[in-house]
């Protein structure tokens, strides 16, 4: 149905309509293909942003599918459809922070030594240096709080802009350079000792 | 004066003689001057000396002048060539100075420091660090912490620390989803929308039900056939029934259509009511013996739940599953809520030959 949706209408109507819009109109309507292809096309970025809050692929996968699930319930209750990948990371957040909540209430919180370098298709690990440095940012972010993790994944991971970030993340523009802006200085304090003075 | 002579006068004549050869001896001095000069053997002596001269310097060889920068060039070049000799003699004899390894970086980090501590530029680099690796700063400010970083071995750290920082970020590992994970999500999404479809097919099965029994209702009440509910008659006609009908054997109401699977189980015994009836008083005094509001129906009324099964067919009354006689006192004018309160056993009796015995069964 969305893809006919995209044949039949014209250029003009494709650039006024993203395609996003219009998948996320036809799942709205329960076309579930539609839906396939919006998950297909967020799929890999709510999964990372959800590793870098959580730090396991377990849990990851488990927000994961909570978030597709919610989104698709609450998909026909969305207004601006325009704004459904900014949407979806929200949804994500918030099921990030749920489960995080969830863990320390079962005191089941994560040691941060049992952060192991991100598991991949290549996992012969023929470079450690790589997976080291990635151990290390990933143990330097969950020292974050978490509302500042958000923000450092959000833009310097995933690469959102201000806007999009005010959108998933609620609030205005001015509050997300705030938030960034002590995220980030907060980070590279973390990391100066990490960082060689031959680097310099 | 003229032609006087004395030593004097010799002493004017010397001193109006750089005027004479210059030709700007006043007019009056001139004869004067000229006389002195002929009479006086020394001061002619002067003049012609001085004549001598002037005619000496007036015939000197004249330079040209393309060779006079050359010349002045050569004579600079000599006197720096011998400065600059005698510089390097100097510093030659001067003791050399043994820094230790690293001893001038750290002496001119720590002066260029101080500096830029002074200057409060390092507080500013930290704070517009972050901005100004995203561009966002005017020119004047970029090119300043730029050149701040450069003399700054503080600041240049943590330039490095924010730019590591930044890389490390953009370039960690990314998950892949799995396959796994993207069918677990499919075969959710396909359980919730075949749940959306059932309720929606559900809801239109009831919907289709509820349009069929208005649109038989509707047939029914068009027709004439329509028959209002035994509910919904007013007690005050039920009550208002003659004295003779009412006495006997207890009303039934039965349906005019065929008698139903279940018949109806409301049986109603109306007692006659007097037709001049006594001032009403809720709490009449005396030895009244009082029924008890509420009673269930006990098990030996079964006798005349039979009797009224070998009534004839348009008196059928189906025995209730429990009965509950209810005893009302109300007044001949009673209300509306004079009734319910007296169907919800809320009155007490004054007169049982004055009261309306409601039997329910229920």
């Amino acid at each position: 149905m969305a893809l006919e949706c995209l044949v039949t209408m014209g250029p003009r109507s494709v650039s006024t309509r993203s395609e996003t819009h219009v998948l996320a109109d036809a799942a709205a309507h329960g076309d579930t293909v539609a839906f396939d292809r919006l998950v297909a096309e967020y799929h890999e970025r709510v999964l990372n942003v959800a590793y870098r809050m959580v730090s396991r692929r377990e849990d990851a996968e488990d927000i994961c599918q909570e978030v597709f699930v919610k989104a698709f319930t609450a998909l026909p209750r969305l207004r601006d459809r325009s704004q459904f990948g900014s949407w979806l990371l929200r949804i994500t957040a918030n099921c990030a922070r749920d489960a995080l909540r969830r863990r320390r209430r079962r005191k089941d919180d994560l040691d941060l030594d049992e952060i192991g370098p991100v598991p991949s298709d290549d996992d012969h690990a023929r470079e450690t240096e790589r997976d080291d440095a990635s151990r290390v940012v990933q143990r330097l972010l969950m020292g974050l709080p978490e509302r500042h993790r958000i923000v450092l994944v959000l833009r310097d991971i995933e690469g959102l802009s201000y806007e999009e970030m005010a959108q998933a993340l609620s609030c205005t523009v001015s509050s997300v350079k705030n938030r960034l802006h002590r995220a980030r200085k907060l980070f590279r304090e973390r990391l100066e000792p990490y960082v060689k003075a031959d680097e310099v | 004066m003229a032609g006087e002579r004395g030593p004097r006068r010799c002493a004017w004549a010397l001193r109006q003689l750089d005027c004479f050869l210059d030709g700007t001896i006043e007019p009056s001095a001139l004869d004067a001057f000229v006389a002195h000069a002929r009479n006086c053997a020394s001061c002619a002596a002067t003049l012609a000396a001085a004549q001598r001269a002037r005619e000496a310097l007036g015939n000197l060889p004249r330079l040209t002048d393309d060779q006079l920068p050359a010349r002045i060039n050569a004579a600079v070049a000599r006197v720096a060539e011998n400065d600059t000799r005698t510089v390097q003699r100097s510093l030659a004899r001067l003791p050399r100075a043994k820094p230790s390894p690293g001893h001038r970086e750290a002496l001119r980090a720590s002066v260029a420091a101080q500096a830029s501590a002074r200057a409060g530029m390092c507080r500013t680099f930290g704070d517009r660090v972050e901005a100004l690796l995203d561009g966002d700063l005017p020119a004047g400010l970029t090119l300043a912490l730029e050149r701040h970083a450069q003399g700054c071995p503080v600041c240049a750290h943590t330039l490095a620390t924010a730019k590591t920082g930044r890389a490390a970020l953009a370039g960690a590992p990314r998950l892949a989803p799995a396959v796994a994970s993207r069918q677990r999500i499919r075969d959710a999404i396909e359980r919730i929308a075949a749940g959306r479809r059932r309720t929606r097919r559900q809801v239109a099965w009831v919907g289709a039900a509820v349009a069929a029994c208005l649109a038989v209702v509707a047939g029914l009440y068009g027709s004439g056939q329509w028959v209002q509910p035994l509910e919904l008659i007013p007690h005050s006609v039920v009550a208002d029934v003659p004295a003779s009908v009412a006495e006997s054997q207890p009303v039934a109401v039965a349906p005019a259509e065929p008698a139903p699977a279940t018949p109806p189980q409301v049986e109603m015994r109306v007692a006659a009511r007097p037709a001049s009836p006594p001032e009403p008083s809720r709490r009449a005094p005396g030895p009244t013996p009082r029924e008890p509001l509420w009673t269930s129906r006990p098990a030996d009324d079964a006798p005349a739940v039979a009797a009224n099964l070998e009534g004839p067919v348009d008196t059928y009354v189906a025995p209730p599953r429990e009965t509950i006689r209810v005893a009302s006192t109300l007044p001949p004018a009673a209300d509306a809520v004079g009734e319910s309160a007296a169907f919800s056993g809320h009155a007490e009796p004054t007169s049982i030959a004055s009261a309306h015995n409601v039997t329910l069964a229920l």
